[in-house]
């Protein structure tokens, strides 16, 4: 970061190939797999970081730090989106949901099931079992008790293994 | 969830992973029991996280694309830059910069703030020319120089005075009229 401060290349770009893939995979993923809106986030995050690098806390890890300003960065742009469909389109039903999910596959079924999950519950799942941050770590960019996180994670498991559970064949097939 | 099932969710997740319902140890049987009610619910889990990390593979998402790199190395380059012009890595220039600065500054404060309107003085004088007399003085003071004669007294030099012997009082004389002091007789 000293190194990013005083206009070195070469250290923004050691810190973005470590973590430009995986944050863009965050993005991605949060930012209902919109991979553009998700580089856009991603170059922004990355300015942060050149303009204000004296806000990065030395005794803190890294990664933690940076996926706590992605983490904001998602909150913020939900509560942006959840403000324009209160506006302008009606509320999802969630019988359409139910009806809608009746009709896909089981990868497009997880695909919705992971899209409809708000915003705190999907980036836990997310950085616990894609990104596999422990749970310390998840709990400090989450700014939640590490007690929370756990059990948050363990009912996220029980509520998509309720919703997969009418596609255990398919499961069952995919597995083998 | 008490603490201990709080500590051991770790566990639990690894066991979950790895291992079938059946697989399972009588202590990690016992263990998995305080998570699941029945065998069933435990394989749906199970099921469950193993079509996550199905999903997780099948639904990549790729590195970046390097346009996102190369705008980021244009902007620290600029960031950098502006540093430099900020805090002057050409000192000549930044002092020259100041120094006009201040004399600009300078210039500035000892300009007056307006032009001062010239206000008109306006000056009483007084020109007498003539001295008009209302009434006859009845005394006039006229100062005049009188002259008056008298004669100049010639005198003789002074003589000098002859210097008389002051011979004082010898001890024997003075013994003498101390006695004489004190009887009132010799």
């Amino acid at each position: 970061m000293q190194k990013i401060h005083q206009g070195s290349e070469a250290a923004l770009t050691e810190l973005y190939q470590r973590y430009g893939t995986s944050l863009l995979r965050y993005f991605t993923r949060m930012l209902w797999n919109d991979k553009s809106m998700a580089e856009d986030f991603l170059h922004d995050l990355f300015l942060k970081i050149i303009h204000s690098p004296q806000q990065f806390d030395v005794n803190r890890k890294f990664s933690t730090w940076v996926y706590s300003i992605a983490h904001n960065m998602c909150k913020n742009e939900y509560r942006k989106r959840e403000n324009r469909i209160l506006l302008n389109t009606p509320t999802l039903v969630k019988q359409d949901l139910d009806r809608e999910l009746d009709l896909v596959s089981a990868n497009d079924r997880l695909t919705l099931l992971l899209e409809i999950l708000n915003e705190e519950d999907k980036t836990i799942f997310l950085l616990r079992y894609e990104d596999e941050l422990t749970i310390q770590q998840i709990s400090r960019i989450v700014l939640l008790p590490e007690g929370t996180v756990k059990s948050r994670l363990f009912y996220l498991r029980k509520h998509l293994a309720a919703e997969l559970s009418q596609f255990k064949n398919v499961l069952k097939e995919r597995s083998l | 969830m008490n603490d201990m099932k709080e500590n051991d969710f770790e566990k639990f997740e690894a066991l979950l992973q790895g291992k079938s319902y059946g697989e399972l140890t009588p202590a990690e049987w016992k263990f998995v029991n305080q998570w699941v009610e029945s065998e069933e619910e435990y394989q749906a889990l199970r099921s469950s996280a193993q079509q996550t990390a199905t999903w997780f593979k099948v639904n990549p998402v790729s590195a970046p694309r390097n346009e996102v790199l190369a705008k980021l190395r244009r902007t620290l380059k600029k960031e950098k830059h502006s540093r430099v012009v900020a805090f002057g890595v050409k000192p000549i220039w930044g002092y020259a910069a100041t120094a006009l600065l201040f004399g600009g500054l300078g210039w500035w404060i000892g300009q007056p703030a307006s032009t001062p309107v010239q206000k008109p003085i306006v000056e009483q004088v007084l020109v007498r020319d003539t001295v008009y007399m209302t009434v006859k003085p009845d005394t006039i003071f006229v100062e005049r120089v009188v002259y008056r004669e008298h004669g100049i007294l010639a005198k003789s030099p002074a003589k000098p005075e002859v210097q008389k012997d002051i011979r004082g009082v010898s001890m024997k004389e003075k013994e003498e009229l101390d006695k004489l002091l004190v009887s009132g007789t010799e």
